[in-house]
């Protein structure tokens, strides 16, 4: 603030003399002096600020005020605590506090809808008629599921508000508005350099596979309790053998190959999970485009998780197209992918199994398309809602939420080091 | 996050009307003259300043009233369905 009142001095040739900081918590208004000794540490403070910004990047907190990050809005950003684990200061991280952004979703699926702005608000209208109004505070992320025409005045009110929106179509994200993309190039650097030393990425590409092996493990057990299905059994101690082969791979090559056959073996305890007749038939995994109904369910789970794995990977300011352990293709968010692996079965197979044992989901509910399967308009409003509430489940007792923000941080940090 | 009644008597039609418009850019119109909002700490202080700028501090009042987390569980709602926004997913 004495910064501020050296800025009106200037411009107005007036001595400002002092200011008054307003505290919303408490309700309090506290008069501050702008005597010599807090000039002279506001200037000093402006020194270092324009060094880090000369600097490129800042650098990582050497000790973690305590005080001073609880509450602090840019707290999720900084990660404080994770900070201090990673340079080894301070014990495990035992927060994290849930950010602003609470993940509150607009999800669009209606053909021909218009979405615009008027005033601090989203108007959304089919076929000429106004059939929502929503506040743009009540909204931290824009998913349109179908083609709807949207309003130049909607993009740039998101935009400033820095509200992701996504795109996407037939079951897959095909675009996303990122507001602020990747701003910190230093960092995306880093990435990149981490990614190109084998030793390292592959590290990571281990306990990716070993992760996603262990949840598929966990899933099936759970599944199981039960349903005491022997097959079931024979699979969970096999993919143990599998998590702990993954661990010493030497190479990517091979923990593909023990992730294929985890897969297989993970996804014929799946079907046997799933409640029979009812035309939820499934015998294994099979996609572009899927061919059976808990197939297609699979997919759109998976587009929505990825949808999830890139705002998280972006908001972490890394690069989603460039990955460990999923190799570079044209188009493909590799770092997505590779975030995304551990939370297949914990997340996306949970919520479909979920939708076809409750009858949410009903066979009716899909139609054909080309030589495949999709989910019908009102069946997919339902299987979002369904995800969501698995979401907001995770995001209670942390999961989701927290995970892939860890995840990510953890990532981006070893980038920093890995330097 | 935290939720709001929002309640307002305006002496002057014009400023009753820009009140309720800016209201509307927070929360949910629940009835006449009352607002139900969801509110990040950073929208109640802009909400704040908004609306002292609209209001005329001699003639005007509005109110905030903070629902604890405690407190939701006593609500009762006869009538009319409503649906708040702020709080969840909005499925379209």
């Amino acid at each position: 603030m004495c910064l501020q009142g050296l800025l009106l001095e200037e411009a107005t040739g007036q001595e400002v003399g002092y200011g008054y900081v307003y505290y919303v918590a408490s309700a309090e208004r506290r008069q501050v002096l702008f005597d010599e000794s807090l000039r002279e540490t506001a200037l000093q403070a402006l020194a270092a600020a324009r060094a880090i910004r000369e600097a490129g990047e800042p650098p990582p907190l050497s000790s973690v005020p305590e005080a001073k990050c609880k509450g602090c809005a840019l707290a999720e950003r900084c990660m404080p605590e994770e900070s201090a684990f990673l340079t080894g200061a301070q014990a495990a991280p035992r927060r994290p506090t849930p950010g602003s952004n609470l993940g509150r979703t607009l999800y669009l699926d209606i053909p021909g809808a218009a979405l615009r702005k008027r005033q601090g608000r989203l108007i959304i209208e089919a076929d000429g008629q106004m059939i929502k109004d929503v506040p743009l505070s009540a909204v931290d992320q824009v998913v349109i599921g179908q083609a709807a025409s949207l309003s130049s005045a909607a993009l740039s009110a998101l935009s400033d508000l820095g509200i992701p929106l996504y795109l996407m179509e037939h079951g897959r994200v095909r675009s996303w508005l990122q507001p602020n993309w990747n701003k910190n190039v230093p960092l995306r650097r880093a990435q990149f350099r981490f990614v190109e030393l084998e030793s390292q990425s592959l590290a990571v590409a281990r306990e990716i596979v070993r992760g996603k092996i262990l949840n598929q493990r966990t899933f099936l057990q759970r599944g199981n309790r039960e349903r005491k299905i022997d097959l079931i059994q024979s699979v969970v101690e096999r993919l143990e053998g599998l998590a702990a082969a993954a661990k010493e791979a030497e190479e990517k090559e091979s923990l593909r190959g023990l992730e294929g056959l985890a897969g297989r073996l993970y996804f014929s305890g799946f079907a046997k999970l799933l409640r029979q007749g009812e035309g939820f038939d499934f015998s294994s995994r099979n996609r572009r485009p899927p061919r059976d109904p808990v197939n297609a369910l699979l997919s759109y789970a998976y587009s929505l998780l990825t949808k999830d794995c890139i705002n998280v990977i972006i908001r972490a300011g890394l690069d989603p197209y460039l990955g460990l352990y999923h190799c570079e293709r044209n188009g493909r968010p590799a770092l997505a992918l590779d975030l995304m692996e551990e939370f297949r079965a914990i997340v996306a197979d949970s919520v479909v199994l979920n939708v076809v044992n409750r009858g949410i989901i009903k066979e009716s509910d899909f139609e054909p398309v080309f030589d495949g399967i999709q989910l019908k308009d009102g069946g997919r409003k339902r299987f979002f809602g369904a995800y969501q509430t698995r979401i907001r489940e995770e995001a209670v007792h942390p999961v989701l939420g927290i995970v892939p923000t860890t995840c990510g941080s953890w990532r981006s940090r070893r980038a920093i080091w890995g330097r | 996050m935290e939720h709001y009644v929002v309640t307002y008597d305006i002496a002057d039609d014009k400023r009753r009307m820009k009140v309720f418009k800016t209201l509307k850019d927070y929360g949910t119109h629940v009835q006449e003259s009352v607002f139900e909002v969801m509110l990040t700490m950073e929208d109640y202080v802009e909400l704040r300043h908004k609306l002292l700028r609209r209001i005329h501090r001699d003639e005007d009042s509005v109110i905030f009233y903070r629902q604890c987390l405690a407190c939701e569980n006593d609500v009762e709602r006869l009538g009319r369905k409503l649906e708040l926004l702020g709080i969840g997913d909005i499925v379209l």
